[in-house]
C-alpha cells in the first residue's frame, strides 16, 4: 500500500481558495450575501463524454483524432440578472478534466434569478503576466514564456490525428497572449440563487466546436502546432466563442 | 568592592531575589524543551508549494538525523551509503547503475525533491517517505538487521537524534521494518529541506546578473517554439512533473517501456517522468538509460533524432508534422550554453 500523498490535500485547499466572490457592476457597495453557485463543467467530443487516448473522434474537416490533454482557464464570469444588469465575478479558474478539476465555485452574488452566464476563455490582461497566478504545478505548467510575451497559456489541447496516409501524428492546439483572449457568447440559464442552498448548474464544452464555425480547421492542411503562430491561434480563437453550452 | 548605602543593599538583595526567580523561570522552559523542533522550509519565490508530509513533518532534529544517515555507510555492510550512488559532485547522482537484473539506469539527481510527487524514471514511487526503504536490500546496502540495530543503538549521536526526532528511547524497541521506515522518513526530511535555487539562471531571474549573448540566445530558443523545451521542462523546477514520451526509443522492451511498465496502459508506452534540467551539466550521461554521453548528443537528438512513431508526445511534432528543430550549429551551442546556466554549484558543496 502506498500512502496517499499530501498532494490531494493541497489540491483541495487550492480549490477551496479559488472560491471568488461576485460584485454587481455599477454599484460601489459590496454586498456580502451568503449565496453560493457551483458550476460543473463537463467535456464532450461529438456528443460523447471525453475519453482520452483513443483516436475515435472526427472533426468537421474529417480528421480522425484523439485527445491526450485538455486544460484551460475560465475567467471573469458574469451573471446576467433579469433586468439585464450583470454581476461580475473576479478571478480565474483552471479546468482540467483529467485531474477532475471541473468545478467552479462562486459566492456572494445577490439572491434572485439569473438568466445568463458569460466569461472569458483564458486569463484577462491584468493577470496575464508571468508569475502573477499562484505558483501551483498547474499554473506553472500553463506559463507562456517571457520570450513569447509572458503570461499563461489560455488553452492547451493536445492529441493525435490520422494523416492522409493513416499514420498517427501529434497535434498541439495552444492559445495564449492577450490578443487571443476569447470572449465566450452569453449562455442562457435559469438559476434561482438564494442564501439557503448552494445553487448548482452545469456547462458542457463540445471539443469539436473548436474546429468549426466559422472556420473548418484541418490539422493536416492548416497546421498541427499553433504555439505562438498568430494566424493559427486566431482561427481557434474565432471558433472558440461558442464551444460551451448549457446541457438540456 | 563598591560601597553601598544601607537601603540600597536591600534593593540589591531584592534584585538578586528577583533574578533568581527569573533564572528559574527562564530555566523551566529550557528543561521542558520539547523535541522535535519544527522546521520551516524557505520556499524560493516562484516555486510551487512543497509537497510536505503531514505524517512526517519537517523538524530540525529529523533533518539532522536524515543528513547523517544519508551520508553514512552505517546502514550497509558493503561500505555503501546513499551518496555512493547519489554523489554530491554530480548533483547527488552518478553516471550509471546496473541492477542485478541487468537494467542500466542513469542515476537521477537529488535536487528539489520536496517539490516532486512521483519518483524514479517511471514514477514507480509516490512517497519520498518510504522510498529509501528499498535500499536495505542485498542489491543496494545488503544491510544486516542485527548489525544495524547494534551500531545505531551504541552510537551516542544517533541514539540522541532518534530520541529527539522521533521520540524513540531505544531503537532496539523497534521492529526492523519500523526502523527502516524511520530511517527513510528522516532521510526524506533531509531531502525535502534541500532546495536549489541559486543557479546563474536563478540569479538572472532575480535580476542579479545578466546572461551573456550565447546564453541569452539559448534561453530564447529554450523558451520559444524554436526549441520548445519549456512545455515539458517547465520553470522553475524545469520539469512539469508529467510523463512524456520524448521519442528517444523506437521500439519498446524492458526499461524503454517506461511508465507502461507501471500502469500497463498502452498510452503510457515509452513515457518517462520529465527529469529536471537543474544541474544538468553535472549529471551526464543522459536519459533514463544514460544513452547520451553529452549535452551535445542530447541537443542533436532533439534537433533531428526524435523517433516519429505513434507513441511520441504530440508536443514533439512541430509545424506540419515536422519533427526536426532545424537548429544551426550556432543555435545548438547557444542552447547548450543556456542549459549550463542551470548549474547551482553551491548546492553540491
Ligand atoms: C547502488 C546505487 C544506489 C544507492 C546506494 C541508492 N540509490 Fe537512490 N537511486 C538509484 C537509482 C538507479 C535510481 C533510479 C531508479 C529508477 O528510476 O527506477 C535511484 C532513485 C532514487 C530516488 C528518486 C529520485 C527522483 O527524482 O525520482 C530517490 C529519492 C533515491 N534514489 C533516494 C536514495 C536514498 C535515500 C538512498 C540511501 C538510502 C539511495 N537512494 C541509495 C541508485 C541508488
Ligand atoms: C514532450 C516533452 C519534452 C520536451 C518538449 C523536451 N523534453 Fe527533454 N526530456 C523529456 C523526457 C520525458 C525526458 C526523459 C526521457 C528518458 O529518460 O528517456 C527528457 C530528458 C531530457 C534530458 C536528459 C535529462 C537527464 O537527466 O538525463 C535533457 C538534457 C533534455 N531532456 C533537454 C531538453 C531540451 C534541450 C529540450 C528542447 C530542445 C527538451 N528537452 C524538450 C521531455 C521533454
Amino acid at each position: 500500500m502506498k500512502p496517499k500523498s499530501p498532494w490531494h490535500l493541497l489540491l483541495f485547499i487550492g480549490i477551496s481558495a479559488m472560491i471568488f466572490s461576485c460584485k454587481k457592476t455599477e454599484t460601489s457597495t459590496i454586498e456580502a450575501y451568503k449565496t453560493n453557485l457551483q458550476i460543473h463543467v463537463s467535456h464532450r467530443v461529438g456528443g460523447l463524454n471525453l475519453l482520452y487516448d483513443t483516436i475515435k473522434y472526427t472533426n468537421l474537416a474529417g480528421n480522425k483524432y484523439s485527445l491526450t490533454l485538455l486544460e484551460y482557464y475560465i475567467s471573469e464570469i458574469s451573471l446576467r440578472k433579469e433586468d439585464n444588469s450583470y454581476v461580475n465575478c473576479q478571478g480565474s479558474f483552471y479546468i482540467n478534466p483529467a485531474l477532475n478539476q471541473v468545478n467552479i465555485q462562486l459566492s456572494g452574488m445577490a439572491p434572485g434569478r439569473y438568466t445568463g452566464i458569460k466569461f472569458y476563455i483564458g486569463i484577462t490582461p491584468l493577470n496575464n503576466v508571468f508569475g502573477v497566478l499562484e505558483a501551483t504545478t498547474e499554473n506553472t505548467n500553463m506559463q507562456w514564456p517571457e520570450p513569447l510575451g509572458g503570461g499563461y497559456h489560455f488553452l492547451k489541447m493536445e492529441g493525435r490525428y490520422l494523416d492522409s496516409t493513416n499514420i498517427p501524428r501529434g497535434f498541439a492546439m495552444h492559445i495564449g497572449s492577450n490578443e487571443m483572449l476569447i470572449q465566450h457568447q452569453i449562455i442562457p440559464v435559469n438559476l434561482e440563487v438564494n442564501e439557503q442552498n448552494i445553487c448548482f448548474t452545469n456547462l458542457v464544452m463540445e471539443v469539436n466546436e473548436w474546429f468549426k464555425n466559422p472556420y473548418t480547421y484541418n490539422f493536416e492542411k492548416d497546421g498541427n502546432y499553433t504555439m505562438a503562430i498568430t494566424p493559427l491561434m486566431n482561427l481557434l480563437k474565432n471558433n472558440g466563442y461558442d464551444v460551451f453550452s448549457k446541457p438540456e | 568592592m563598591m560601597y553601598l548605602a544601607n537601603q540600597n543593599k536591600h534593593i540589591i538583595l531584592l534584585w538578586v531575589a528577583v533574578s533568581l526567580v527569573a533564572c528559574k523561570a527562564n530555566e523551566t522552559p529550557e528543561a521542558a524543551k520539547t523535541y522535535p523542533t519544527p522546521y520551516t522550509l524557505e520556499v524560493p519565490r516562484g516555486f510551487p508549494n512543497p509537497k510536505l508530509s503531514t505524517t512526517n513533518p519537517l523538524t530540525v532534529e529529523g533533518i539532522e538525523l536524515g543528513k547523517r544517515l544519508y551520508n553514512d555507510d552505517i546502514l550497509s555492510t558493503n561500505g555503501r551509503s546513499c551518496t555512493s550512488c547519489h554523489q554530491p559532485i554530480n548533483s547527488y547522482s552518478s553516471p550509471l547503475f546496473t541492477s542485478w537484473s541487468g537494467i542500466t539506469y542513469s542515476v537521477p539527481p537529488h535536487i528539489n525533491l520536496g517539490f516532486k510527487s512521483s519518483f524514479n524514471w517511471d514514477g514507480s514511487q509516490n512517497s519520498l517517505d518510504t522510498l529509501g526503504m528499498g535500499d536495505f536490500e542485498p542489491e543496494f546496502f545488503n544491510t544486516d538487521p542485527v548489525l544495524l540495530f547494534k551500531r545505531l543503538s551504541e552510537h551516542p549521536i544517533y541514539s540522541d537524534l532518534f530520541k529527539k526526532a522521533y521520540n524513540i528511547a531505544n531503537v532496539n524497541d523497534l521492529t526492523y521494518h519500523e526502523l527502516k521506515k524511520k530511517i527513510a522518513m528522516a532521510i526524506a526530511q533531509y531531502l525535502r529541506s534541500r532546495v536549489s535555487a541559486n543557479s546563474k539562471f536563478d540569479q538572472f531571474r532575480r535580476r542579479e546578473v545578466l546572461l551573456d549573448n550565447l546564453e541569452y540566445e539559448g534561453y530564447v530558443i529554450f523558451f520559444s517554439e524554436k526549441g520548445d523545451c519549456f512545455h515539458c521542462h517547465t520553470e522553475p523546477l524545469f520539469t512539469d512533473q508529467q510523463f512524456h514520451n520524448n521519442g528517444v526509443s523506437n521500439t519498446y522492451t524492458g526499461f524503454n517501456r517506461g511508465r507502461f511498465a507501471i500502469t500497463g496502459k498502452d498510452a503510457d508506452m515509452g513515457k518517462f517522468l520529465t527529469p529536471t534540467l537543474r544541474n544538468i551539466s553535472l549529471t551526464a550521461p543522459y536519459m533514463h538509460d544514460g544513452r547520451f554521453k553529452t549535452l551535445e548528443e542530447v541537443v542533436d537528438f532533439y534537433d533531428s533524432g526524435v523517433h516519429a512513431n505513434g507513441y511520441v508526445d504530440p508536443l514533439m511534432t512541430k509545424t506540419n508534422g515536422e519533427r526536426e528543430l532545424l537548429l544551426t550549429p550556432l543555435q545548438k551551442l547557444q542552447l547548450i550554453a543556456f542549459l549550463k546556466t542551470l548549474t547551482d554549484i553551491g548546492y553540491t558543496q
